[in-house]
């Protein structure tokens, strides 16, 4: 589904990161040097972060309620 | 940390939900959205009063502690999906009360095609983190003791084994004037893996402060650290009182 709110682990709220994320990696950076500027500092932090994956848009098709594109 | 007290989502009443994320997920995640809470620490009834109020008291307003505080902050959240599809952020939820707000305005919540619709009612109250860890308003908690160095005992490690030891451990240790020495910023994890699995047996042993010690705390944003240690510590002097009364009544 969408990405968690908070790491599994520790607990600390991440989302709000994720956008900022997405974008950056998605235009080439290195995904280390964008956690290292977001200041996540710990590995849960990071594993939570780069494994994740927002399926809300393939699964948001198949929505029964109301169908129009 | 779990005593001290904080503002979450407790439960939320849906009134129409067309997205594809079920009510419950919902509910998950509207809980994890850390809300503001320094101020509505005293404006809001205790975790205690308010524990056994159920949802329907809540939504009718009969939840108020004895000395009149309200139990719940509502936040309503009423968005429709617009073309080419919306995603439901944290800046859409709309408080009753403005001193308890969500932290973080750009929190996505659910996305919705054209014409979905969601509308619900968030009940948010104050709750201890031994209850739930939505209420934990400390995200991490420790306490570290502050590394001096490390010493080696010649009898059991001469200066080859040493030289073997920092080969071995090269993100611990260095060789200074042929001894061997605690690189600079080690921590003190890395250290004892070092000293307790690479460099077993090897006479090392780590020198820390004897009176001192690094306490941190870090908050996830609803209070302060400051704020969450001296609840914290409220909390603890709490306990304290009530054992000591319970032990007077015991003794006398």
């Amino acid at each position: 589904m969408m990405i968690p709110v908070r790491c599994y682990t520790c607990g600390k709220p991440l989302i709000q990161y994720y956008e900022e994320f997405k974008k950056r990696v998605e235009s080439g950076e290195d995904p280390e040097k964008v956690l290292d500027d977001l200041g996540l500092k710990r590995y849960c932090c990071r594993r939570t972060m780069l494994a994740s994956i927002d399926v809300s848009k393939e699964i948001i098709k198949f929505s029964t309620r109301v169908h129009r594109w | 940390m779990e005593e001290a007290p904080k503002m979450a989502v407790d439960f939320i009443g849906v009134d129409r939900n067309d997205s594809v994320m079920f009510n419950e997920i919902l509910a998950h995640r509207l809980a994890m959205v850390p809300l503001k809470s320094e101020e509505a620490l005293e404006r809001y009834a205790s975790p205690e009063e308010c524990k056994d109020c159920t949802p329907e008291e809540a939504a009718a307003g009969k939840c108020v502690s004895s000395d009149g505080k309200p139990c719940y902050a509502r936040l309503i959240l009423e968005v429709e999906g617009k073309k080419g599809g919306t995603i439901v952020y944290t800046k859409d939820l709309v408080s009753e009360d403005p001193d308890v707000k969500p932290v973080y305005d750009n929190i996505p919540l659910l996305s919705l095609l054209e014409g979905q619709k969601v509308k619900l009612t968030a009940y948010a109250r104050l709750g201890r983190g031994k209850e739930h860890a939505k209420w934990m308003p400390a995200v991490v908690a420790v306490v570290k003791p502050i590394l001096r160095g490390v010493e080696v005992s010649e009898a059991v490690c001469d200066s080859k084994c040493q030289e073997e030891c920092v080969e071995l451990c090269p993100h611990a240790f260095e060789m200074k004037d042929g001894k061997l020495k605690l690189k600079e910023g080690t921590t003190i994890s890395m250290l004892m893996h070092c000293i307790e699995y690479i460099c077993e047996g090897r006479g090392l042993k780590p020198i820390f402060e004897e009176d001192s010690f690094i306490f941190e705390v870090e908050s996830d944003g609803s209070l302060s650290a400051r704020r969450t240690l001296i609840e914290a510590a409220k909390a603890v002097s709490q306990k304290i009182e009530a054992l000591k009364t319970q032990l007077r009544e015991q003794a006398g």
